[in-house]
């Protein structure tokens, strides 16, 4: 039987159902787990378990500071680390479907690479500064001459110029480029923006 | 039936094609090379020094071509593309082959 | 355009940013990811083996798995925990490879350390209790732990994950929760 008026520091933490009225640790975790909710006066009445669900919050809370440590205790990734990693890449995924080209002549099949458009469409970036272009997808069926595309991209932007502007400016420039390097029929450039960049990350590179 | 060509004819194919206007680097035929920021086309992509890039199959007084190319963002790739169509076929002409088939894929554009 | 002149905006972009030109191909942004999550994917596989030695060949074989598969990821925004699955897997592959399979009924019992808690600041003795204490676990409820606590698996992620029934999993857990809280309890 718990008596409510124990201070809780004489009473010894114990993890067993005879210390918790009944109730396992694994039950007090999901608990927990489940924020408190909904409240069980079984649970939240008994002293015992009231102790243990103290225990499990500072070990929660102990987990997190262990993983930060942790993680700030290994090495950076140097570069010559960086290198061990790429060198077991094989750099040959991406390329993507294959985009026709028009040719009058009839023994030419010309094409460009889905890939090499998706650089494209990111290169335009280059012509605003502080803008990164992120994914790039080509929705619909490229491989068919004139059938509707429609271009997707994620964008990160600076923070200070109103951000449809900046847009309207990037999907100007993708626009020029599709229309300067494929024979797609783009029917819309549909661009998220995932992220507004403070100016003070910012490096001179980044500054026009 | 179709043999490979001896290297001289794809190798001459091959130079022609980088001195075609527009036209950045020329891949092995085939390969997958996609957006590769930072890493210099000298590094894929260039052959092992002897095997032609340009793929060449001969069949009697005529060939069929195929290559993968970089070009040029200051030109339009579908002009850029289509030049080095008619390089290929003057090359050829002028070795006294038809070109029976051709296919050229753009797997970059480069960017200045 | 080239890797030095990307590097820096690229280097401070958001996930999605960086997970999202990765996908397309673009090493430069792949390398980013290598840089920003590393320490994160060394610190957990050291957890997870309880030993350095392998500790980066695992980690550099997740990055592989991960490029090759990145195409696969649906949201670039998740691609912090998605490169955490990766080298957990690759973790607990490992650790089966070179052991016998985890049992409930391993009466193997933790090997407590004896040291005493030094005069250091409070809460970062408790960090070290904490980690003194999972070394002490046996590999089964260490494993266990590691892969709810800091993997955030489920019950039955960590089931599959360690070949083994949802309720050896949950005993494995509860023992490692009793020992290490009364472990941290003594160090109070």
């Amino acid at each position: 039987m718990t008596d409510e008026r124990d201070a809780p520091e004489l009473r010894r933490l114990g993890l067993e159902p005879a210390d918790l009225d009944g109730h396992t640790i694994e039950q007090l975790t999901d608990y927990l787990d489940a924020g408190r909710m909904p409240a069980d006066p079984t649970i939240d009445d008994s002293a015992g378990c009231r102790l243990a669900l103290d225990a499990l919050e500072r070990l929660h809370a102990v987990t997190g500071r262990l993983m930060a440590d942790d993680e700030a205790a290994e090495p950076e990734a140097d570069e010559s680390w960086v290198d061990r990693v790429l060198s077991g890449i094989v750099l040959d995924a991406r390329s993507g479907r294959r985009i026709p080209i028009d040719s009058p002549s009839p023994v030419a099949d010309l094409g460009i690479t889905e890939g090499a458009v998706r650089g494209l469409v990111r290169a335009a970036e280059n012509s605003i500064p502080g803008v990164l272009v992120g994914r790039c997808r080509l929705d619909g069926d490229i491989e068919q001459p004139g059938a509707p595309v429609r271009v997707l991209l994620d964008a990160s932007v600076p923070y200070g110029d109103p951000i449809s502007d900046v847009v309207q400016r990037l999907r100007a420039e993708v626009g020029v480029r599709l229309r300067a390097h494929t024979e797609l029929n783009v029917t819309g450039i549909d661009i998220v923006i995932r992220d507004v960049r403070d100016p003070s990350s910012w490096s001179e590179e980044d500054r026009g | 039936m179709t043999e490979l060509q001896q290297p001289s004819l794809a190798a001459q194919i091959e130079s022609a094609l980088r001195s075609a206007p527009g036209v950045r680097s020329v891949y092995r035929s085939g390969s997958l090379v996609s957006n590769l920021i930072g890493r210099g086309a000298a590094a894929l992509g260039l052959g092992d020094g002897d095997e032609p890039l340009v793929a060449v199959m001969r069949d009697g007084e005529s060939a069929s071509v195929e290559a993968s190319i970089a070009v040029d963002s200051a030109q339009s790739t579908t002009e850029t593309v289509r030049s080095a169509q008619t390089v290929v076929e003057r090359v050829l002409g002028a070795a006294g082959v038809e070109m029976s088939e051709i296919r050229l894929t753009v797997v970059h554009v480069q960017e200045p | 355009m080239d890797v030095r002149r990307s590097s820096n905006a690229l280097e401070r972009a958001d996930d999605a940013i960086v997970a999202g030109r990765a996908m397309d191909g673009d090493v430069a942004a792949f390398a980013v990811l290598v840089r920003r999550y590393t320490p994160m994917m060394r610190a957990y596989t050291h957890r997870m083996l309880n030993a350095s030695a392998d500790v980066d060949d695992i980690v550099q074989e997740a990055f592989v798995t991960a490029w090759q598969r990145l195409p696969e990821l649906d949201d670039p925004a998740k691609v912090k925990s998605w490169l955490m699955r990766i080298v957990s897997r690759r973790a607990v592959d490992r650790l089966r490879a070179t052991r016998p399979a985890v049992d409930i009924d391993d009466l193997e019992q933790p090997a407590p350390s004896h040291a005493s808690p030094s005069r250091i600041a409070e809460a970062k003795a408790e960090v070290q209790a904490l980690g003194a204490a999972l070394n002490e676990l046996p590999e089964g409820q260490r494993e266990c732990w590691v892969l709810r606590e800091i993997g955030g698996y489920s019950y039955d992620e960590i089931a599959e994950e360690l070949d083994i029934p949802v309720s050896t999993a949950r005993g494995l857990l509860a023992r490692a929760r009793k020992y290490i809280i009364v472990r941290m309890e003594e160090w109070r």
